[in-house]
């Protein structure tokens, strides 16, 4: 009998697998190989309160087993993306989550605002990556902005609110536990890791942003380990995100504790990848005698208490 | 409707110092690329490198279900793929890009400079087939380096080279080069594309009113995906909706075509 891959990521919100895109990596259209149905949830490009067309470019630069992007999160606006966009996306049969950005507490609600009318709406997904308009500081580094950003938006809504937390931070885990004390319904974790890059012919930063987001195989161990502190450090379901390039990287995330996972980076180079992991992990639960991916959630910290 | 497939190498053969021609046997993106388009190809299992690279088509030949990308090795993605021979596979994602529409009738001019060259083959070919005039114009450093000569043509009316050390057209500008020939011989000038050279991209603007064709440039820029998905290649084009005067524009699914007028140099 096929296992069953189905998760409850949150109280009323059950995904038929635990397999989803990070937000920005992957878009729904004419570009698809398959249909995005499949997949465990759809999560969209940040929507931002106005239009903002991004950093100047060069925003993209490959590093050994990375990528440093400094796209900068283009929207088309909230308005623009609930006319245009949001209606292309209610036609999958699957979960969708919305990535909300801003650049000050308010602006995420205005988001959200603008959002909660809509029907086949989700959760919404909170990118923290860019700078506060204040004082520069992105609100996943600072845990009084992350909280305040996070009360404020779940004053607006009922529906559950992602927190994607960044990992450039001393204790991701505190971040983690503000997040839940200001209301967040889960964390899904990590974001991109502040590289750069210098061209040493030019003698310039290679990116027109100067730094950027490192993603990619080079980050998961440090994604891996961060997702295993928060699992261990909140009461809160947990999606693992960083690097994930395969099945093997996937249930190593599961198997720390997280309830689901994203890919990013690796569907630029195998669009077929989310399929391909989706398949794998059902392979795996098979040949290892699990009826149901819930089965191995968290399985790696069994007898942890005892572990001294 | 974009692809993801393995595709076979049918040979590979180094055409001038640092550049290759690779052929490959892939059927279904043969029938369905259009001249100016795109892939992305792999042709690695090393994991550093993460991603696929863009390379223009320099021939679609639906009938033998084949593509032929020449290109120059330049990082650590087209040192892997120079090592690849006949029978290994490589993964294609394509074809991608909007690609050219050539005009009814007339003549159209190509302007390559150095490697941007290779997607103005695809070009001349298509339109060599539909009974159009074509002008090619090509400069390089120097003789070794010029792309395709004899390949263009064949499908060209006229090619015209000029080389950096003077060799060849006496180094002349392939601007400069194209508008003697206007003068010269009044062809009936559509359109121009050209590749490989902002310079050049920048010379066409001016002559466009005064001779009444229309110019368009072939981008390249580094990509992630080559489908939309990342943002990662985009350029600046003009916009009068915009207060900014400009808006980004995707380099791989909004181009990598563009008016040469249009774009933000």
């Amino acid at each position: 009998m096929a296992a069953d891959l189905s998760v409850e990521l949150l109280p009323g919100l059950r995904l038929k697998n635990p397999v989803m895109p990070a937000s920005g990596t992957y878009e729904c259209g004419s570009a698809n190989v398959y249909n995005p149905g499949q997949l465990g949830a759809i999560v969209t490009k940040s929507v931002a309160p106005v239009p903002w067309p991004g950093n100047a470019p060069p925003r993209l630069h490959e590093t050994t087993g990375g990528l440093l992007n400094a796209v900068g999160i283009p929207s088309e606006g909230v308005v623009a993306f609930r006319e245009k966009v949001l209606p292309t996306l209610r036609q999958y049969d699957t979960a969708l989550i919305i990535s909300v950005a801003g650049e000050t507490t308010e602006e995420f609600a205005r988001v959200i605002q603008a959002l909660e009318g809509e029907a086949g709406i989700s959760a919404y997904e909170l990118n923290f990556s860019c700078p506060n308009l204040g004082d520069g500081i992105p609100f996943g580094t600072n845990p009084d902005l992350l909280y305040q950003a996070v009360a404020r938006a779940r004053q607006e809504t009922k529906r559950p609110i992602i927190v994607k937390l960044s990992p450039n931070v001393t204790d991701i885990a505190l971040m983690a536990r503000e997040a839940q004390k200001a209301g967040a319904s889960a964390v899904a974790l990590i974001n991109t890791l502040t590289g750069m890059a210098i061209d040493v012919r030019r003698r310039r930063p290679v990116l027109g942003n100067t730094f950027g987001g490192l993603s990619g195989p080079a980050i998961k161990p440090v994604a891996l380990r961060m997702v295993w502190e928060v699992a261990g450090a909140v009461d809160l379901p947990v999606i693992g995100v960083g690097g994930i390039s395969n099945t093997s990287d996937a249930l190593e995330f599961l198997l720390a504790g997280a309830r689901a996972i994203q890919v990013g980076t690796a569907n630029f180079a195998n669009p077929l990848v989310m399929p391909q992991i989706i398949n794998g992990i059902a392979s795996y639960l098979e040949e290892n005698g699990f009826s149901k991916i819930t089965d191995i959630i968290g399985l790696a910290r069994k007898g942890e208490e005892d572990w001294g | 409707m974009l692809m993801y497939l393995q595709g076979k190498i049918v040979t590979q053969k180094v055409v001038a110092p640092e550049y290759n021609l690779l052929v490959i046997e892939q059927p279904a993106i043969a029938k369905a690329a259009q001249p100016g388009q795109f892939v992305m190809l792999k042709a690695w299992e090393r994991r550093d490198l993460v991603l696929p690279r863009p390379f223009s088509l320099y021939r679609i030949l639906p009938r033998e279900g084949q593509i032929q990308i020449l290109y120059k090795i330049r990082g650590q993605g087209t040192a892997e793929m120079a090592r690849r021979g006949a029978g290994e596979e490589v993964e294609l994602i394509g074809p991608s890009g909007k690609g050219i529409t050539l005009p009814a009738t007339g003549a159209i001019a190509l302007l390559g400079r150095g490697i941007g060259a290779a997607p103005l083959m695809a070009i001349a070919e298509a339109a060599k087939g539909q009974g159009l005039e074509v002008y090619t114009f090509l400069s390089a450093r120097e003789r070794s380096l010029l792309l395709g000569e004899e390949d263009f043509a064949r499908y060209s009316r006229r090619v015209v080279t000029s080389t950096d050390d003077g060799q060849e057209g006496g180094g002349r500008l392939l601007t400069d080069l194209l508008v003697d020939i206007i003068e010269k011989e009044s062809p009936s000038l559509q359109r121009v594309y050209t590749c490989g050279s902002r310079r050049l991209a920048r010379g066409l603007i001016p002559l466009q009113a005064r001779y009444g064709f229309i110019a368009y440039v072939l981008l390249e820029e580094h990509m992630a995906c080559g489908t939309g998905a990342c943002k990662g290649c985009v350029c600046k084009v003009k916009d009068p909706a915009r207060p900014e005067g400009y808006s980004y524009q995707k380099v791989c699914q909004d181009g990598a075509v563009f008016p040469v007028g249009e774009v933000v140099w």
